[in-house]
């Protein structure tokens, strides 16, 4: 006689077997309420940062459980910060390592929302080495971490301010400035201003009749900076200027771009450029293209054109990084003319070693200026010339005040003053 | 059947670590072909990295902004980073302003896609201004006002002291002035400008000497990967290389 094997049955036991299994490992490993004789921290108290004028910040502070170094065999190692709005479920947002740490910044809160906060003491088994997950910095993965959770205080509110009074320094400069590029606008609308030559500037009127001569190309590149950046503006001014000369030599200009959207508006400024000269039928879209964002992806991709192509005249104006030198050193390789433009500092002497002439910073930005004579773009040059003059001026009574302060200490307070007001 | 720890057998039973080896050193001559002169094979490795560098670009945008700053937000809040409880509407207005760039393929509308540029270079530049008068004005002022002729506790004169922030204030002057574009570099203007220009070429040689230093360790860093990574994947061994313990 065979008697039937009682699978359920077996299967059901072993199914709470399991379970039980599973809950006691949970039990042996979560980060849980800790017994009653784990003290938790006290005193929360929970200020806005002031610090942060942007209200997505609290400062909180606490006091280290009293009598909480070592409970049994677990050590007091360190602090989790609990944080939510009002009426919703704590979550963990910051941890802090060390039990003598008693303060901690809750960051990337909403202004003006209202917030509960809860700190827990976290111990560790003696011997046990505080760490947190990589990825979730605010998950204990030391075993066997137990914590003791305060009360929940609050709600407390992060305050935006609307005005800033530390940064009173720079709105100020900025009116300041504001006023003398207005000032400039009025009398450069009236007549005439001077501006002295720039060696760089003058060669580029060179630069274009050497490739219509030739019947070559030209290359301009605007850096490697985005849309927003100053250089890149910069660059596209002086763009402008060699669109309308090359349309109006018929001479064809190749732009390689590495930004789409610097692409776009390179295209309608050379488009623009072709429709001033009179040209529009001239004009090849074409020849503004995108190639990648991958900078050395970009600078391979321009010394083929250059080695391939032969521009007579290459133009290297806007912010560049390490392929400066590369795109210079090929570009005097293959013999163009080379004009270069730039406010990387840390590229200038590459561009000064490899290329014929180069507009070192501000002439660059003067450069748009000093080509279109634009009333606009002078008084924004002139005000950058008296800005200039009121800097050094600034400078020189500071290093006068500081030095007649070491030897007349009565004068040290406006020293400190001075001082005080150019601090960020 | 090769446990977890076996060899990993990548094409033709090559490892797929050798096979990176050889692509990395191939593709490096072929880059180094350019000293040469422009030839097929730097076409061929020119047109790889373009290619490459161009669709990861894409699939990066992609996924990283389209998918997870904008779809996932919009439509898949429980799926954001972090999780939202609520779709996040104000998101809807930087998409349209995305969409509008792509008004360019249609030329009756195509000024549209001047919006999206001109809010951006608004942006920017309201951005820059207060960071740059802080950076570049404020800061360097703080830093360059300093007495050219200190004293120490004891009152003594602190000579090299002095002179260093004497010929701070004296570089900055005179650069300024080189800078200075409503003057002629005539008189006294030449004269200060051309301390100027002596400054910016000092400072200018001290980078580039840097900067060249730095790109000389990254062509050994590339002769090390070839002499001592490479060449041993087909049997020439020219010692442990000089890194090795």
């Amino acid at each position: 006689m065979t008697s039937r094997f009682p699978l359920k049955t077996i299967r059901s036991l072993l199914l709470a077997a399991a379970a039980g299994l599973y809950l006691l490992a949970v039990g042996a490993f979560a980060q849980g309420p800790a017994p009653q004789s784990f003290p938790a921290p006290t005193q929360i108290t929970v200020q806005d940062d002031e610090a942060d004028k942007s209200g997505t910040r609290l400062q909180i502070e606490w006091a280290m459980p009293t009598g909480a170094e070592r409970v049994d065999e677990f050590v007091l190692e360190g602090y989790r910060i609990y944080a939510a709005e009002a009426g919703e479920e704590l979550v963990p947002v910051e941890v802090v390592e060390g039990a003598e740490t008693t303060e901690a910044v809750v960051r990337d809160l909403w202004p003006g929302k209202e917030y509960e906060i809860q700190v827990s003491a976290v111990y560790l088994p003696a011997g046990e080495t505080w760490a947190t997950d990589r990825k979730d910095p605010t998950r204990i993965t030391a075993g066997g971490a137990v914590e003791a959770l305060s009360a929940a205080v609050g709600p407390y509110q992060p305050i935006a301010a609307w005005y800033d009074f530390a940064e009173s320094n720079v709105l100020a400069i900025a009116l300041m400035y504001s006023l003398i590029v207005l000032l400039c606008f009025h009398f450069a609308r009236r007549r005439d201003m001077y501006i002295r030559p720039i060696p760089g500037l003058q060669a580029v009127n060179d630069a274009i009749g050497r490739a219509t001569e030739m019947g070559r190309p030209m290359l301009f590149i605007s850096g490697l900076s985005g849309i927003g950046d100053i250089a890149t503006i910069a660059s596209m001014l002086i763009l402008g200027h060699i669109a309308r000369r090359a349309a109006a030599y018929e001479t064809p200009i190749i732009v390689p771009c590495n930004d789409p959207l610097v692409m776009t508006v390179e295209r309608e400024i050379v488009h623009q450029a072709y429709i001033e000269a009179g040209k529009p039928d001239a004009y090849e879209p074409q020849n503004i293209f995108y190639i990648t964002d991958s900078q050395f992806g970009y600078t391979s991709a321009v010394d083929g054109i250059m080695v391939r192509e032969k521009p007579a005249a290459n133009f290297f104006m806007g912010y560049f990084y390490a392929e400066a030198l590369i795109l210079a050193e090929t570009g005097n390789m293959t013999g163009a003319i080379q004009i270069a433009g730039t406010d990387a500092d840390t590229q200038l002497p590459f561009f000064i070693t490899a290329c014929d002439y180069t507009l070192m910073g501000e002439e660059l930005y003067a450069a748009s200026a000093y080509l279109s004579r634009s009333p606009l773009l002078m008084a924004q040059l002139k005000g950058q010339d008296y800005g200039k003059v009121l800097l050094a001026a600034g400078l020189l009574a500071g290093v006068t005040l500081a030095t007649i302060a070491v030897f007349a200490p009565q004068l040290q307070p406006w020293f400190d003053k001075l001082v005080a007001w150019l601090q960020i | 059947m090769p446990g977890p720890t076996g060899p990993i057998t990548g094409i033709l039973g090559l490892s797929t670590e050798v096979i990176g080896i050889w692509l990395a050193a191939l593709l490096t001559l072929a880059i180094y072909s350019f000293l040469y002169g422009d030839n097929p094979v730097y076409k061929v490795a020119e047109h790889i990295f373009v290619g490459i560098s161009a669709a990861y670009g894409a699939a990066l945008t992609y996924h990283l902004v389209i998918i997870r700053r904008l779809f996932d937000p919009l439509f898949r809040p429980d799926l954001a980073q972090p999780p939202l409880d609520v779709p996040k509407l104000s998101l809807i207005i930087p998409g349209l302003l995305g969409l509008l760039i792509f008004s360019r393929f249609i030329p009756r509308y195509d000024w549209l896609s001047r919006w999206p540029i001109a809010f951006i270079m608004g942006l920017y530049a309201g951005l820059s201004i207060p960071r740059t008068i802080q950076t570049n004005i404020l800061k360097q002022m703080q830093a360059t006002i300093a007495p050219v002729l200190p004293v120490d506790a004891g009152g003594q004169y602190l000579f090299f002291s002095g002179f260093e922030n004497l010929l701070l204030i004296v570089g900055v002057v005179c650069t300024l002035a080189y800078f200075y574009f409503s003057l002629p570099h005539r008189g006294v203007m030449g004269g200060l400008s051309r301390v100027g220009i002596w400054f910016l070429m000092i400072g200018f040689g001290a980078g580039f000497g840097n900067t060249v230093m730095a790109r000389i360790s990254l062509l050994i860093g590339r002769i090390q990967f070839l002499l001592y990574e490479w060449l041993p994947t087909i049997g020439i061994h020219l010692g442990s290389g000089p890194g090795a313990g």
